[in-house]
Order: structure tokens, then sequence, then C-alpha cells
């Protein structure tokens, strides 16, 4: 607790100075509670009616990490089949980033025509989004392996296998975190990007109910309980990062 | 005679950048055998390894390991390489079993019983970052030592080693190797280092490389310190230093 205190104060601080300000402009400059509300009347806001909300965190929250999960192990399987088959990822290769440049806001509609208002489609999109950096990140790990560690594997007779199983995915771990870290915090977004378009429950339905009603504090709401959980799910991974990786990554010889 | 373990005849490398690296290489190691090869660096001492590892098929000539034709074929060999290239992410105990693991079921009873041998047991769960630049020389060698195969290359371990640390583990790799006195084929441009280890030694020329002689050392094992100031061993290095100088070496060694 004590080294989190000590590392953690600076930015708390800022945080508080942050609220502080904002309270205070909201106070003096008669800023009417629908533009922009103070950060209290949010918190108040937040307190009374958490049971109306409740249930649209525990769907946003499901959707997220099943979309996580599923996308992750999904470019990992991706991004080992066009490792380990060499012509494949010749190519598939331009296709990974295509995948990546088809607008979600295009798209999501028309998954909506095709799998209905449904889990899946808004699956889909998660998945879409998540799967890319996992793929790009082991694609690197595994492909940038030091030298002299694949001339000792070769030399000392490994399978391909072998090779892949003792050297180029241990090597791809921590790059692989990095991508996790980065999907992550797609999930949430994208889960909330996916319920705006049709959704019984989920915060992206309650941020789009409270803001065509002007209830701006319920729509600040929303994105704390945005923000939290992608910090959580982001701490997640870190404290699992953590009891993987135990060896030194950089700055070896 | 003794039967020789591995056996190059005649063997012929060239590659289209440095043309041919390799001329008419014949050269063998018997069972149990050290024999060091010296050449200046660049010479293709590398190369010759990398065909006996089954990495490079030579365009003529023939590898033999007891008997058996072994040309472009892998697995046949330990090897330890110039860098140590333990595995960052293994410990001390797993980067010694890697060599047994990529043939068969590791014993790790037996890496515990040599990792006390070798004064490492207190580091066995330590990571290769944790160590000394001479400890991670024994577990590489440790490694090697304990894979399957009965031959022993040796690609310059000490070179990266200062001149202290380099002379305390050619001692303790004599005093290793004698106890398990498995045929080892040693590369160095250490003209003192090989006459100190090897039964023979065979001297190679400048680029494209030949084998300029070979010379039957009549030192007794075990090996001690005096032997570095005895006259015949000091003769045999100036012998050496002018055979290596009249075939064109121009670097000091």
């Amino acid at each position: 607790m004590i080294t989190i205190w000590n590392k953690g104060w600076k930015p708390f601080l800022v945080l508080l100075l942050f609220f502080l300000f904002w309270e205070g402009i909201t106070h003096f400059q008669e800023i009417p509670a629908w533009l922009l509300p103070a950060p209290s009347i949010i918190f108040k806001e937040a307190v009374t009616s958490y049971p109306l909300f409740l249930p649209d965190i525990g769907a946003t929250l499901k959707l997220a990490v099943t979309g996580l999960l599923l996308g992750s192990a999904i470019g990992f399987l991706i991004a080992m089949t066009l490792h380990l088959i060499p012509s494949l990822r010749n190519a598939f290769y331009p296709f990974l980033i295509l995948s990546q440049n088809v607008p979600i806001i295009v798209l999501a509609p028309l998954l909506v025509i095709w799998f209905g208002f449904g889990f899946f489609p808004k699956l889909i999109i998660i998945i879409l989004v998540c799967f890319f950096p996992v793929t790009i990140a082991s694609l690197d790990g595994f492909s940038n392996v030091p030298r002299e560690l694949m001339h000792y594997m070769r030399m000392s007779g490994a399978t391909r296998f072998q090779t892949f199983a003792k050297l180029e995915l241990p090597n791809a771990l921590p790059p692989m975190f990095s991508g996790l870290k980065i999907a992550v915090t797609y999930s949430v977004m994208g889960a909330v990007i996916s319920e705006w378009l049709g959704a019984e429950k989920g915060i992206g339905v309650f941020m789009t109910l409270s803001s065509s009603a002007f209830r701006t504090d319920r729509v600040f709401i929303a994105i704390f309980i945005i923000i939290f959980f992608s910090m959580l799910l982001y701490s997640i991974i870190v404290m699992i990062e953590k009891n993987v990786i135990k060896w030194k990554v950089k700055g070896e010889e | 005679m003794m039967e020789a373990k591995i056996r190059l005849e005649h063997v012929t490398k060239s590659f289209k950048d440095t043309g041919v690296v390799l001329d008419d290489i014949t050269l063998h190691v018997n069972d149990g055998e050290f024999v060091s090869i010296i050449g200046p660096s660049g010479s293709g001492k590398s190369t010759i390894f990398q065909c006996i590892g089954g990495l490079l098929q030579p365009e003529k000539g023939e590898l033999f390991l007891d008997h058996r034709k072994i040309n472009g074929e892998t697995g046949n060999i330990a090897y330890m390489p110039q860098q140590n290239s333990l595995l960052p992410w293994r410990t001390v105990s797993d980067n010694v079993l890697l060599g047994q693991e990529l043939f068969h079921k590791p014993d790790k009873q037996e890496a515990q019983k040599w990792l006390r041998k070798i004064n490492l047991s207190d580091y066995q769960d330590a990571y290769p970052h944790q160590l000394s630049g001479g400890m991670k020389q024994r577990v590489a060698f440790l490694r090697a030592l304990l894979s399957p195969q009965s031959v022993l290359l040796l690609d310059e371990p000490f070179s990266a080693l200062d001149e202290f640390t380099r002379f305390d583990m050619q001692k303790w790799l004599l005093s290793i190797w004698e106890e398990k006195q498995k045929s080892v084929l040693f590369i160095t441009h250490n003209i003192e280092e090989a006459i100190f280890l090897s039964d023979r030694i065979y001297l190679l020329s400048p680029r494209p490389a030949k084998i300029i002689r070979e010379i039957k050392l009549p030192f007794r094992r075990p090996r001690c310190d005096q032997l570095l100031m005895e006259s015949e061993f000091l003769a045999l290095k100036r012998e050496i230093y002018s055979d290596l100088k009249a075939g064109g070496l121009h670097e000091s060694v």
C-alpha cells in the first residue's frame, strides 16, 4: 500500500486540483448543470441513482471482457499461424492492416443488419479492435529473436516447433503484453461504441439516453465508469504481466 | 590408434559474396580427445562449425560421426557459442537442461548435481542477467556438457572474458571435462589457450582456410599452472606463432 501511495500521490494531487478547479469554475462562472455539472453534483447523482446503471455496468463489462479474451486469443492464433507459415504471412499481412482501416462507425450498422441487435455483432466489433494490437505485437516478438539465441537453437538441433515453443514464444511475451495493454483499453471503448447502435442494457445505452435527455451529470458518470473499468482491466493485465515476466527484458549485455 | 569420433574429409565451402571460405579441410577428433583449431579471425573457423552442426552443406567433402555421414544433418553435436546464449527467461537450472530437453525428458537431478559441483547451486533459480560473465559461461558449458551428444563444439567460449577470468575458466573447463571426457573441438585465436587445453591443434590459414599444420601436444594431464612457464610450452607457442605468421597472418595474436 505504501509503495502505491509513494508512486501515486503526485497524479492523485493533480487529479484533486483538477476537480477543485472544475468545481470552482462551475460555481463562480455559474455554469448551468446541463452544460457542465460540478463534480459534486455528478458524485451526488452517482450515489443516489446507482441502481439505475448497475445492470448497465454488468452488461458492458461482460461484453468488454468476453471480447477482449476472444479478441486476444484470436489475435495470438493469427500471429502464430502467420509466423509459422511464412507464405501465409506475406499473403495476409496487408489484410490485417486493412481490417483496421474499415471505419467501425460504418461497419457497425452493417453488422446490425446482418446479425441483429444481440450480443454477437457487438462482440465482433470488440474482437475486431482487440485482435490487431495483439497480433502485431506477437508477430514482432516472434521474429525479433536475438540472432545468437537462434544460432544456438539451430546448432543444437532444435526442430521448428521446439524453436517456436522454447525461443520465439517466450521471446514474444513482453511485446505481447504491450499489445494486450492496448487491446484492453480498446475493449471497453469498443463495447460502449457497439452499444450505441442499439442494445437493451449497457453503459453505451445509458450514455445515449442521458445525453439525449440533457442529463449531462449522467453522461459524466458514464465517462467515469468507462475510465474506471478501463484502468481496472489494465491493472489486471499489468499484474499478470508482473507474474509472468520475471526476467530482465532490456539492457542485457 | 583411437577411433575417430568426428571426421571431416576434404570439406570445401564457398559463399557467393566471399568466395572460397573452406578449402579442402580434413581433420578429425578422436573419442575423448580435446582438439583445438587456431586461426585468425574471419578465417572460417565458425564456418567449419556450421558445417559440422549441419547448418551449412559443404559443396565438396564429407563429414562423419562414428562412421556415419552427417552432411547437412543437425542435432549431432552439443554447442557452446561465443556469446553465452542463455535464454533470459529461463532460470539457471532450466537453461542447463535445455540441451537435453531438445532430445529427451530432462534429468533435473543431474543438473542439480552438476550445479553443486561447480558451486552454482545457490544460483540455480537465478536468471542469467543476475550472473557475472564467467558464471554465464560456466552455465553455458554445463548446458553443452549435459546435452546428450558425445561431441562438444566450443566456439571461442572465453573470448569475451577478461584475462583473469579467462585463465580460471580454462582450468575449470579442464577439470570438468576430465571428469566427463567427451570429445571436444575447440575454436580459438589464443595460442596459449589452445596449447594449455588441447591434445592436438590444427593451425588454420587466413581465408580461404586451409589446414597448415597439425600439432600433437606432449603434455600430460591433468595440466597445471606451471605448464605455462615450461620451456617446452613457450617454444611451442613461438613455433605456432611463426607458423601462423608464415601462413599469412598479419594481426597480432
